[in-house]
């Protein structure tokens, strides 16, 4: 029972020293009055913040404290907590000893009697001058920063983690014209083209969910009811644990971006339409040269080939009774009827040759050779004789064009040749790299220098044609075909014949 | 055998050339000359005066120029072979073109032959013999019925 009783007391007498303690060891300063607004306790924290000793206080009317200017604020806290009330977190001045103010949040609560009377108050004081520096500190910083924003010549503006507006730039209302409270909260959608909003909203809450920055193009309405076209980014800011705080946004004008982007545009659809013009109407002149080319074959032939047999019909029909010089005309007749029709064929496959599409592939020489060479008589022993030194090898050509300009060639080569001469031609190849020139080299008239710049021209005739039979066409439709098949032509004449070359890409990777 | 041949052309000069290296090859089969594309389409169609096939024989060979008026001879031999009846009937492009497009035209619509005219009489005359030999004498053309 003592045992018990003496743990009872000095549980007791404990639990008294054990609360003075916590009351002694707070950073608050903890106080008691009576309902008079006698100060009956003081604690170290009191001491601390107040600067008067607990001697010096205790029995002092709590009004020490107040600075004259909230003297008229005493008697309304008395009057609160005679009635029971607390007096929670009131933030306010009060004086030091030392007559210096001191800012402190306070909170006073009614002491009560075990009857319940309200007997005193007890009150809290907690100096908050570091949190108010440091709140001003936030606030300053806040300014600076919206001072920084309001001229930058983008328009900004934050909103909640749940993307309702709360703030924004000088920039903004300058160009929308409205006011904070129209656009607060989501009023911002009043400024949306309708064909961009619903798109745009559904953007901006898709990453207001996933916290990624939003990105966007649209149109914003001006005050003036033009839209201009931005370029939207907001990124979200998290505290310390992460948490999305607010969302930092902005918008900016791309308007002349878009304008030049679309004017590019346009003038590169205005390019592509005059490429489009310039190819149909050069389709078209290809289109008439080819109706041409069809006329000269088949309108200009005729009447030349009418000319023709009329004079050869007159010839065989009444030759008899026509005497020797009224035939002579008639063979004039027929001759010059036979050249112009050549004539025009000649041109035709000139023409041909410069329009139609080649397709190059790999064609064998030494079989071209022969091939051609069979076709023509006049090539063949005993009238002429041509040789191949060695292989010849293959060329990448289009045969048909590739036939045409070495029958060409050849045909010079046997017609060219001094009265009596039996021609003679050799043909060899030599290969550059990946090129491969075949050299025909003939024992003909040969060609004088000065002429040899004039030689692949079109219409061009180097020999009399009282002598030599031809259109002057012949090393045009040699050049011109060579040159389409992406090869060169050339020739050289040392007095004893000719050498002609043609030069194409070799058919064979290795030598 | 001696059936007929029709000649479409349309150049008068041409008619009496080819006519007279027809009969230098002696040829003597009965030639009908029709100068269009219509003409042609209409004489082997049994169209109008063209029906009396006593006056009008159905050839068993077509000589056909291309530049014709009104049709031209691709579009000629494209009706031909679109009738069936026609299907069977030996057409000859005889013409002055010898464009590698003409000539592929012509075989791709369906001609048996492609000659181009020559320039010269002589070779003309050479030309109505070869023409003789092939055609007339050792080809075998299949029965072709006119269209009813």
């Amino acid at each position: 029972m003592v045992a018990d009783h003496m743990t009872e007391v000095s549980h007791v007498e404990n639990r008294d020293a054990w609360l003075a303690a916590i009351v002694e060891s707070s950073d608050d300063a903890i106080i008691t009055k009576d309902l008079n607004g006698i100060i009956t306790s003081w604690n170290q924290g009191a001491q601390r913040i107040f600067g008067y000793s607990a001697e010096e206080a205790i029995g002092k009317p709590v009004a020490i404290l107040i600075p004259p200017d909230r003297r008229n604020e005493e008697p309304g806290i008395l009057a609160r907590l005679r009635q029971g009330q607390r007096i929670d977190h009131y933030e306010t001045v009060r004086q030091r000893k030392d007559g210096t103010l001191v800012k402190i949040s306070l909170t006073v609560s009614p002491l009560k009697s075990a009857d319940g009377r309200v007997v005193g108050a007890s009150k809290i004081a907690r100096d908050i001058t570091l949190r108010k520096q440091s709140q001003q500190a936030l606030r300053d910083s806040e300014e600076r920063f919206r001072a920084v924003v309001d001229n930058i010549s983008q328009m900004a503006w934050t909103a909640t983690e749940s993307g309702e507006a709360t703030w924004y730039n000088r920039r903004w209302y300058d160009y929308t014209g409205t006011t904070f409270d129209q656009m607060k909260g989501r009023g911002w959608r009043m400024l949306h083209h309708p064909d961009h909003m619903q798109r745009v909203v559904t953007n901006f809450d898709e990453c207001l969910r996933t916290g990624r920055v939003w990105e966007d193009t649209f149109p914003l309405r001006g005050k003036d009811g033009r839209y201009r076209w931005f370029l939207s980014r907001a990124i979200p800011i998290r505290d310390s644990t992460g948490k999305i705080q607010l969302w930092f946004g902005t918008n900016t004008d791309i308007t002349e971006l878009q304008e030049a982007r679309e004017a590019l545009a346009s003038s590169h659809q205005e390019l592509e339409k005059r490429v489009a013009e310039r190819t149909s109407s050069l389709t078209e002149a290809i289109a008439q040269m080819e109706e041409f080319s069809y006329s000269v074959s088949h309108d200009l032939r005729a009447p030349v080939r009418a000319m023709q047999g009329y004079a050869q019909a007159t010839l065989e029909d009444y030759g008899d009774i026509l005497d020797e010089r009224g035939r002579e005309y008639l063979n004039h007749i027929v001759r010059s009827g036979e050249r112009m029709d050549r004539l025009v064929r000649d041109l035709l496959v000139y023409s041909r040759i410069a329009r139609t599409d080649l397709q190059l592939q790999p064609v064998s020489l030494d079989r071209l050779v022969s091939d051609i060479v069979s076709h023509y008589p006049e090539m063949q022993q005993p009238k002429a004789e041509i040789t191949a030194r060695g292989p010849l090898h293959s060329v990448i050509a289009h045969e048909p064009s590739l036939t045409q300009a070495i029958s060409n060639l050849l045909n010079n080569a046997v017609k060219f040749v001094a009265p009596g001469v039996k021609p003679e031609v050799e043909l060899y190849s030599e290969r550059q790299q990946d090129r491969l020139r075949l050299w025909i080299h003939d024992n003909g008239i040969g060609i004088k220098p000065e002429y040899r710049s004039r030689l692949f021209g079109l219409f061009e005739r180097i020999h009399n044609s009282k002598h030599y039979e031809g259109t002057g066409i012949g090393l045009a439709i040699v050049r011109k075909s060579v040159e389409r098949m992406g090869g060169k032509v050339g020739m050289e004449s040392n007095g004893r014949g000719s050498k002609f070359w043609i030069e194409l890409a070799s058919a064979q990777t290795d030598s | 055998m001696n059936q007929a041949l029709l000649l479409v052309e349309d150049n008068d000069h041409d008619v009496f050339l080819m006519k007279r290296a027809l009969s230098q090859a002696e040829i003597r089969n009965p030639l009908f000359v029709v100068s269009d594309g219509q003409q042609a389409v209409d004489y082997l169609a049994g169209n109008g005066d063209f029906n009396d096939r006593e006056m009008y024989p159905f050839p068993a060979l077509v000589l056909l120029d291309l530049k014709l008026p009104f049709r031209s001879g691709h579009e000629v031999l494209a009706w031909i072979r679109n009738e069936a009846e026609l299907n069977e009937l030996v057409v000859v492009v005889l013409t002055s073109s010898d464009e590698p497009a003409d000539v592929n035209q012509a075989y791709k619509l369906g001609a048996n032959s492609y000659l181009v005219k020559p320039p010269s009489l002589g070779q003309l005359r050479d030309l109505a013999k070869s023409f003789k030999w092939y055609w007339l004498q050792y080809n075998h053309f299949a029965d072709c019925e006119a269209p009813q």
